[in-house]
């Protein structure tokens, strides 16, 4: 089973733990340090000395569309500096979906990157450095390409990169082979199947998690390959050729242009006497080739005046590039063998549309979708690329509850019997109907499951914050109970069901005042005795005790030591332990808090006057998780204001998303610490309907939908 | 089978009927055909979350049964229908964490069909009592309110009395309203006073239970324990019991005194 050697964060906290950072002045690394005294110096240290300056690691967040929402997710990976204007070749599926990039150069120095173009189907990504935002004005190194197809088994090569995303690093190996194809299957990235058009070179230089993008070197010091994925133990790399070219067109055109035909061959199959030539297996309706008189089970044999020969799978690639190299428009001749003779027919080759579109949040809708590409709408039989495809639905949002619910895989065809074609129609018309409102409205909206035309009625709009219902007022105990199974109870002394022991008291309050200790047994409370031999006990003598109404006085008899105490107790108010405590999700910095209930205080020994809100949830790989904010943290202020409560932070986040600062200061109470954080906020647009920037996810995005994934594959 | 056999059969089962049914059935039908309005079918979305689990929010839908105590459509239901964790908070509570649950998108489906938007405005955990009010569309006309269950202080009943009550079928039957009959197993007074009944006569919560002289003795309600916590999830014991109209009368003028705040 093969892997691809991006790493994600979530399997590698300890290793990150590790991590140490070097100040921006530092130097650059040993190996390189001591290869400038050393002479003269072996091809080892010659390809590193060429490349490894130009290596880059990459800190990427990505979206990926789930549960009805864009999820973030961390991960890192390698690159390589090509071009001294800052821009590096990686893979795609270390970061095609990026909405931020951190590059680390090889001396330590950060620069954020921005996404330039990703090809997905050869797994190629160019991100540029901002070099706008450079604090050094040194010059950067760049590797350069060497001939990939001059490479032979046997040649020595080194695969450097950032594994672990922790450093950098080179191992050697040897060529194994230079046209790996992963039989078992290859790796599908948004919808494109990677291996029918790369043929990888296999080595046996190890990499590791992490490795991912980073350059395949020649003795010369010059890229011959991208690694992408590891197999059985030997690694495999993006030939330097093919992922050259691919980057060249990125760079130029921010995209990479390729042509369509519709046709697709198989290898020959082993009963047919033929010793050239590929099987002709499919033809896509609406194709090209759908135009011409090919079938299949005709020998293709030259495609525009090249001969073709797909004798065995490694053939496949090949073809498949000679096709998709063709310029858009160009009108080709087929040469092809059936019934005994030679015959010719003609095709002009289209736009190769990607295989999925990009997902999009719509958060009004609770959910994501995406526009139909040709191969996707033909994937769908659908007979156009019309309507929105649901591609995930959060399980509480409108879409989800509408009446018939809507589910992943729904194609949205009209809104108010007006039809919806694509993505950018659903988003205007969804702007519209919200235009001015606060409140959801109920919208009816046409769809497709299969063959089934379903009407529904989802209430569009914004996200509706949970109800806070008023509590009764009910007296709390204000202290820490413990119960005493039979031989801690015959330890201390006790017979019979009853007494239960303070484990705590909160200080200045009704049982403090009432004059109990940490350690007292209570015996009985207003004559009743109190059991507490089970832990369910002490919930019964909690709800017992807020049975009581709030002023009313009970007697406590306490066995503290050797005596037995009768205490007083006036019956106060707090119910923070029963209920719920306010909470307040800051939605637009992605984390929620919450009042800070006595337990907190005893569990935490927090100072009696610190006023905070116990942060109890950060949204992985969000801007708040990214600035280190972490669960059980105690916010102390934001953006230089008091959050002493819920109602404190929801005035300050308000505030903060009218003003839309970039930086946002978090001051926390961590343990013993206290610390100041600094959130790089990412505003969505100020209505329920999130802006261009909020929902663009600037690279294809998303996995195939169930009614997508089974046919792409064949299909392609 | 013979035409005479089927007569027969049909002779008997009728004065089968006619011996079953006396005094009790008579006054079952009659809070039927009074309250059955009353007793709503429920949805809302829930919203779940324990800080730290690395797991993110779980969110669902949840279906239940509400019963209407007043003329302007106030509902009571039994808290934990909208929380899980409704009363077992400060159980549950691991390391300063407490599972956060939050809820959104209360409706009503009433016997005419209308479904009605409700916010919660009042809930005690302790009682396992919730209150919704109707938070209607402005833009549509007001929905027309069955007539209410009425919990009067003062309804108290003892072991082994009989008992009406209403409960529903779910979505199973369209969310019907049933009728059912049964006893009071138990009186529990201490610390607070509930009954105990038959758990073949109703295991559904926040439907009414009524005395055989037709007055509502209470709702039905739960007491939920943590039984035990592992890593696949959390046993929960429960038990529905009917808590007494004294209490839920005092807890509805709470929830009307919450409502009012601005």
């Amino acid at each position: 089973m093969q892997r691809l050697f991006g790493l994600s964060v979530a399997g590698l906290a300890l290793a990150l733990t590790g991590c140490g950072r070097l100040p921006e002045d530092s130097t650059p690394s040993m190996a390189v340090t001591e290869l400038s005294a050393s002479k003269p110096p072996s091809d080892i240290e010659n390809a590193i000395r060429r490349v490894y300056p130009a290596i880059v690691r990459l800190d990427v967040i990505s979206e990926r569309a789930a549960d009805g929402r864009m999820r973030k997710e961390r991960s890192f990976g390698s690159g390589a500096l090509i071009r001294a204007d800052g821009h590096l070749i990686t893979n795609h599926h270390v970061a095609g979906r990026a909405v931020r990039i951190r590059c680390r150069l090889w001396d330590g120095e950060e620069v954020e990157g921005e996404l330039v173009g990703t090809d997905p189907l050869a797994d190629v990504t160019v991100v540029r450095l901002k070099m706008e935002n450079r604090r050094r004005d040194t010059p950067l190194t760049v590797a350069e390409f060497g001939d990939s197809d001059a490479l032979k088994v046997g040649d020595a090569v080194f695969a450097m990169g950032s594994p672990g995303g922790v450093a950098q690093s080179v191992t050697r190996g040897i060529v194994s082979n230079t046209a790996l194809i992963l039989p078992g299957g290859s790796p599908s990235l948004d919808g494109e199947n990677v291996g029918s058009l790369v043929r990888w070179i296999a080595h046996d230089a190890r990499i590791f998690g992490g490795n991912s993008g980073g350059p395949l070197v020649n003795s010369e010091g010059r890229i011959v390959g991208i690694n992408e994925i590891g197999f059985a133990g030997i690694g495999g790399a993006i030939p330097g050729n093919l992922a050259r070219s691919i980057a060249e067109q990125i760079i130029e055109q921010g995209r990479v242009d390729r042509s369509w035909t519709g046709l697709t061959v198989q290898p020959r199959l082993k009963g047919l006497e033929f010793d050239r030539g590929a099987l002709v297996a499919g033809i896509l309706p609406d194709s090209p080739a759908a135009e011409t008189d090919l079938q299949p089970g005709d020998i293709l044999l030259a495609y525009d005046g090249i001969p073709v020969n797909c004798a065995i799978p490694e053939d496949l690639p090949v073809f498949n590039a000679l096709v998709l190299g063709t310029p858009i428009g160009k009108e080709v001749a087929l040469h092809y063998w059936r019934n005994g003779e030679e015959r010719e027919t003609r095709l002009t080759t289209r736009r190769r549309d990607p295989a999925l579109g990009r997902d999009r949040y719509l958060r009004a809708w609770g959910m994501t979708a995406r526009n139909f590409t040709l191969f996707s709408a033909i994937a769908a039989r659908r007979d156009n690329t019309d309507g929105v495809l649901v591609s995930s639905i959060s399980a509480g949002g409108p879409a989800a509850q509408a009446e018939p619910a809507m589910q992943p895989g729904d194609v949205i065809v009209a809104m108010e019997n007006e039809p919806i074609r694509n993505l950018e129609e659903l988003e205007a018309r969804t702007e519209k109907l919200l235009e001015g409102r606060e409140d959801a409205r109920p919208t009816l909206v046409a769809f497709e499951r299969g063959r089934n035309h379903f009407l529904t009625i989802v209430r569009v709009g914004p996200a509706p914050r949970p109800d806070r219902p008023e509590r009764p007022k009910r007296p709390e105990f204000h202290a820490v109970l413990q119960h005493l199974p039979q031989p801690l109870a015959e330890t201390l002394g006790l017979e019979g069901p009853a007494g239960v022991r303070v484990a705590y008291v909160f200080p200045g309050l009704s049982a403090d005042q009432a004059g109990l200790k940490t350690g007292d047994i209570i015996l009985r409370f207003d004559g009743e005795p109190v059991r507490g031999r089970r832990p369910e006990e002490i919930a019964q003598f909690n709800r017992l005790f807020r049975s009581r109404k709030v002023g009313a006085t009970a007697s406590l008899e306490v066995r503290r030591g050797n005596e037995t105490l009768a205490l007083e107790m006036t019956l106060a108010e707090g119910a923070d332990a029963a209920g719920d405590p306010d909470r307040y999700e800051a939605r637009e910095l992605d984390f929620e808090a919450r009042a800070l209930t006595l337990q907190d205080r005893a569990l935490r020994k927090l100072p009696e006057n610190l006023q905070g809100l116990l942060v109890e949830r950060v949204e992985p790989s969000s801007a708040a998780d990214l600035a280190g904010l972490q669960i059980g943290d105690i916010m102390i202020s934001l953006a230089g204001e008091p959050t002493p409560d819920t109602a404190a932070l929801e005035k300050t986040v308000k505030t903060l998303a009218e003003t839309r600062p970039r930086y946002v200061q978090v001051f926390v109470r961590r343990g013993v610490q206290t610390l100041f954080l600094e959130i790089e906020a990412e505003w969505g647009s100020k209505d329920g309907v999130p802006s261009d920037d909020a929902t663009d996810t600037t690279a294809p995005n998303g996995d195939a939908s169930e009614e997508e994934r089974g046919a792409e594959e064949a299909d392609k | 089978m013979s035409r005479l056999l089927r007569w027969c059969l049909a002779i008997a089962a009728a004065a089968a009927i006619r011996v079953a049914a006396g005094p009790l059935e008579d006054a079952g039908r009659k809070v039927y055909a009074e309250y059955a309005g009353a007793v709503v079918p429920i949805s809302a979305v829930v919203r779940i979350e324990v800080p730290g689990s690395g797991r993110g929010p779980q969110e669902g839908k949840v279906n239940f049964y509400g019963t209407i105590v007043g003329e302007d459509g106030l509902t009571a239901i039994s808290a934990t229908a909208l929380s899980p964790f409704s009363g077992m908070l400060e159980q549950l509570e691991s390391g300063g964490i407490r599972p956060a649950v939050s809820v959104t998108q209360i409706r009503a489906r009433l016997s005419d069909g209308a479904s009605v938007s409700l916010r919660q405005i009042f809930t005690d955990d302790d009682l396992d009592l919730a209150f919704l009010l109707p938070d209607p569309d402005p833009e549509k006309p007001a929905p027309k309110w069955p007539k209410p269950v009425i919990f009067a202080p003062g309804v108290e009943a003892r072991i082994f009395d009989k008992l009406l009550c209403l409960s529903g079928t779910a979505e199973l039957l369209g969310w019907a309203v049933v009728g059912g009959t049964g006893e009071i197993n138990g009186v529990i007074t201490h610390p607070r006073r509930y009954y105990l009944i038959e758990r073949s006569f109703s295991n559904m919560t926040g439907v009414p239970v009524f005395r055989a002289d037709g007055r509502a003795l209470g709702l039905a309600v739960a007491r939920r324990e943590p039984v035990s916590q592992t890593g696949r999830g959390l046993r929960v014991q429960q038990i529905v019991w009917v808590l007494p109209s004294d209490a839920i009368a005092e807890a509805i003028e709470q929830a009307r005194r919450a409502a009012a705040k601005p």
